[in-house]
């Protein structure tokens, strides 16, 4: 398919919409072979419409397309899978809104990226699984890789020799390990246990089905949760409040919001 | 457009399309064609118009007990005898309460939480009038609460949060049914609608 047609089909799932006008909405979609598209779907908020219920965020949907100057146009939309078992979990809603804020702020318009296509589709189709652990840290792991910013694990990514074993950091700043010997000014360095190297290693080369079966303990995960955010931030420049509301739905926090 | 710089308007009116040009859904030439008409208003409507404006930023307030926009706190459905205190009905914004009053049906108070729930634009749970609607349970009067945000994603998952913070402290916490709208096509029906009519269909 040439991506110069002036009507197009495509399959895309919905990142987010942003209301416009009175009824109308702008849609960001990710799709296979176009990447990120923006495209304005008319009369989605009314009541009796007609495409609303195959447009909402966190559905897979098959679209056909006008193309626009700015903004491609909407004709048709069918839903392809709603995930309904996420978005009847606030836990798994949670995780899927985060997943779907990152794809939107790491990803750019019109650059087709098909391995960040199907990394989007397993996670949530693996989000659908009782069993999900570990699901985000692989998912941020991967979708690093996938769009331009893998980190670097087996060299200083100041002096670029090998890592020893036990002497290693992180510096989120320049996207990797960074040696003990290194001391580069003004950057951000973070410690890195020999545990957390090794998982992120493991990540990096392992698919799902092999990383969903380990056991990490908490510690780790913290400091997993941490370089990995802090990671993020220096590819995307920007805070994500999906981030905070994954913790928000956890039980602590709702119980200190009922604390007044 | 800068009218500050056309000697051709005159400034009190240019000053009037700039003011029109900040409203939402109007442009610059919808800003020009108001103000030109407001200009042949007769004057006593045009001091009407421009004392109701005033008026709404001078004596409304919101309600301290269901959070909607009102001239007297309590409000009039929060102070009225004939209204159930029992029940409160969950929504998003003012305007939602009024369409819920147009169906005569529902006999209950309101609560207004003004927004959703919307992590990818910056709106948690802190931002939202939720605090003010568990004060209000703090009595222990109240047996029901009906949750009627709107049956989009936003919508859904505040519901759910609202849900959680409050199956414990309340008896029933009920959802609005979610299913096909009257003059509705079965053809264009998405299958979360149609799936969630068929969970809660009735017997005629």
């Amino acid at each position: 398919m040439s991506n110069t047609e002036k009507i197009y089909k495509t399959q895309g799932i919905i990142l987010r919409h942003y209301p416009l006008g009175e009824t109308d909405y702008i849609l960001s979609l990710f799709t296979p072979n176009r990447g990120k598209v923006r495209a304005i779907v008319k009369g989605a908020r009314k009541l009796k419409s007609r495409i609303g219920g195959h447009v909402e965020p966190v559905m897979l949907t098959s679209f056909l397309l006008t193309k626009g100057h700015n903004l491609d146009l909407i004709n048709q939309a069918e839903c392809v899978d709603s995930f309904r078992i996420i978005r009847e979990d606030l836990t798994k809603l949670s995780k899927a809104l985060y997943i779907l804020d990152l794809v939107d702020a790491i990803t750019n318009e019109s650059q087709s990226n098909n391995d960040v296509y199907l990394l989007l589709l397993d996670t949530l189709k693996n989000l659908t699984n009782d069993k999900n652990d570990n699901l985000i840290p692989y998912f941020q792991i991967k979708l690093l890789g996938s769009s331009g910013f893998m980190p670097e694990l087996y060299q200083c990514v100041n002096c670029g020799k090998e890592i020893v074993m036990n002497a290693h950091r992180f510096c989120p700043d320049r996207g990797g390990v960074i040696c003990d010997s290194c001391n580069p000014f003004n950057v951000r360095i973070l410690s890195l246990s020999l545990t957390s190297l090794k998982v992120l290693r493991f990540f990096q080369r392992s698919d799902y089905s092999h990383v969903s079966i380990l056991n990490i303990d908490g510690d780790t995960n913290k400091e997993l949760q941490d370089l990995l955010y802090a990671l993020l931030f220096s590819a995307i420049g920007k805070e994500l409040k999906s981030y905070r509301f994954i913790n928000d739905v956890a039980e602590e926090t709702v119980d200190s919001l009922k604390g007044v | 457009m800068n009218y500050e710089f056309l000697p051709s308007v005159a400034a009190p009116l240019s000053r009037l399309i700039q003011e029109f040009n900040r409203l939402p859904g109007i442009g610059p030439k919808s800003a020009q064609r108001l103000a030109y008409y407001l200009i042949r208003m007769p004057e006593e409507e045009a001091k009407s118009l421009a004392e109701s404006i005033l008026a709404i930023k001078d004596r409304v307030i919101f309600c301290d007990v269901c959070q909607n926009i009102t001239e007297n706190s309590p409000c009039y459905l929060c102070s009225h005898d004939s209204r159930d205190k029992s029940r409160i009905c969950v929504v998003e914004e003012p305007l939602d309460v009024l369409s819920l009053e147009r169906t005569q049906v529902y006999k209950g108070t309101y609560h207004v939480i003004h927004g959703v729930i919307s992590p990818a634009s910056g709106i948690g749970p802190e931002d939202l009038k939720i605090r003010e609607l568990l004060n209000r349970l703090k009595d222990g009067l109240v047996e029901e609460i009906i949750l009627a945000t709107n049956p989009s994603l936003e919508g859904e998952s505040t519901a759910m949060y609202i849900h959680k913070l409050l199956s414990p402290i309340v008896n029933k916490v009920t959802r609005l049914a979610r299913g096909l709208p009257v003059g509705g096509d079965l053809e264009y029906a998405d299958e979360l609608t149609l799936s969630r009519a068929l969970d809660d269909r009735k017997e005629i």
